[in-house]
């Protein structure tokens, strides 16, 4: 099935096994069950539970619905900070663990450097929450932890 | 802080009318600072762990005796929006009387639920943590201004069974063909229950915009009426304690609708008031009683008014 519902939300079952086969390659997550996801523009990803979704073709001029979840860029998924959060309990790969002190760093915006030889978007933990999603390459790790979302030092 | 001395002397004179032997409490508490509170997002974090968290930061936090869930920070409240667990979403700072109505909603998590005035989203969200993410919350609001809050406090909360919906309220029977199992009606409100805290220049609303409020808030408690299921609940909250806003608005709707039935609102360790029967000549549904009139003295939070609504 593929529907517009909305003013730019999406159902689209063949796109939808796309992303989680995505989320199975890069973290070893094949499906949270109870949810479903939504494309909404061209790349951004939402994730809805099950009754919600079911809703979202009844309900006309729809506003943001579920869960922002990340963006599908080209053969990987970008996690957002909740999406990161939801995953991170059950991935079975992509996940990096950092220290308290880099945690801090880190969530303030700042690249850290860490020793993981992974490569692409990772899965940030402290070892005991799970804080975002970054970007390894060469044991450097981006932050994309959104302004609004920092910890505010003051 | 509010300086009781430069209240005005209407608020004065129709405060002592509705508390009687209460009032001089009542304006003690009206003079102490605000209290501080948050709720831990259990949607995110278990509720033992919020705690234990907060122990460590040494905030010091009391669950509240009619929501464990709900906090008053004692110590340390400064010290929580600068931590990693509320960047995270662990933690939501919700005023303590405010988490009643959904307390009184009583959602479950297979009930289809509408919140018709939900932002900022502080009670979507505690809605959405009572049904553990389940079943589906539409939430509406008809400012835009205020569904961009609504949006960044359902994603922060981890909120992933809700429909942002952009609409005037009192419009949207004409849209919506669903039927709800629990309609939240949290109206807009001169917000006179909410003056701990506040500056000195505190003026009491005039009645020309009592009545401008009160005809929306019943246009507004008549949508959500239309919109509920026979058998369903809604409640009807303000942070307001003028009956003019409260008990006339609930009388209105039960003139209008022979099948709403107001039902008991008993809500374990919440100290209240039953609502009015009479006011200045008005004799309201002897029902009303059911109502919940919770001034700052009964808990030593804002005050609020919440009606539970049955449709037989």
């Amino acid at each position: 099935m593929r529907s517009k519902s909305t003013v730019n939300l999406v159902v689209d079952d063949k796109w939808e096994k796309e992303v989680w086969g995505l989320l199975h390659h890069q973290y070893g997550v094949s499906q949270l069950p109870g949810y479903r996801l939504l494309r909404s523009g061209r790349k951004r990803i939402r994730i809805i539970s099950e009754e919600a979704f079911k809703l979202v073709t009844q309900v006309p001029c729809a506003g943001p619905a579920g869960l922002y979840f990340g963006e599908y860029r080209p053969h990987a998924i970008r996690p957002s900070m909740d999406g990161a959060q939801l995953i991170g309990p059950y991935a079975t790969k992509g996940v990096v663990i950092i220290t308290k002190e880099q945690a801090n760093n880190w969530l303030q915006g700042q690249s850290i450097e860490i020793k993981d030889d992974q490569h692409g978007y990772v899965i940030v933990s402290d070892g005991h929450r799970f804080l975002g999603c970054g970007s390894l390459s060469k044991g450097v790790l981006l932050s994309f932890v959104p302004k609004v979302r920092r910890p505010n030092k003051q | 802080m509010l300086d009781i001395d430069k209240l005005p002397k209407p608020f004065l004179e129709r405060f002592s009318a509705l508390l009687g032997d209460e009032f001089d409490q009542f304006l003690r508490n009206l003079a102490q600072p605000s209290e501080n509170f948050v709720r831990v997002n259990t949607l995110k974090v278990p509720l033992k762990d919020g705690q234990e968290r907060l122990a460590e930061m040494n905030i010091e936090a009391m669950p509240l005796p009619y929501y464990p869930a709900g906090l008053r920070i004692r110590r340390g409240h400064e010290l929580i929006p600068r931590t990693v667990d509320f960047a995270l979403g662990y933690f939501y700072i919700q005023e303590g009387a405010s988490m009643v109505p959904p307390i009184s909603l009583a959602p479950k998590p297979n009930h289809l639920v509408l919140d018709l005035c939900a932002a900022p989203g502080s009670k979507t969200t505690q809605i959405s943590q009572m049904m553990g993410n389940q079943g589906a919350i539409i939430a509406n609001d008809r400012t835009f201004q205020r569904i961009t809050s609504l949006g960044h406090n359902l994603q922060l909360c981890g909120v992933s069974n809700t429909i942002v919906l952009h609409e005037d309220g009192r419009l949207l029977p004409q849209s919506l063909s669903l039927k709800f199992d629990r309609v939240l009606v949290d109206a807009p409100c001169s917000a006179s229950g909410h003056l701990r805290g506040k500056s000195p220049q505190f003026e009491s609303p005039n009645p020309k915009r009592l009545q401008g409020l009160q005809a929306l808030q019943k246009g507004l408690i008549k949508a959500g009426f239309r919109l509920l299921k026979s058998g369903g609940r809604l409640v009807y909250s303000t942070c307001s304690l003028h009956p003019e806003e409260n008990e006339d608005v609930i009388q209105h709707l039960l003139n209008q609708n022979p099948e709403a039935r107001l039902t008991k609102n008993e809500i374990i360790g919440l100290a209240s008031h039953p609502g009015l029967i009479e006011w200045e000549n008005t004799h309201y549904n002897d029902m009303m009683r059911h109502c919940l009139r919770v001034y700052p003295q009964d808990n030593d939070t804002d005050g609020f008014f919440i009606a539970s609504i049955r449709r037989s």
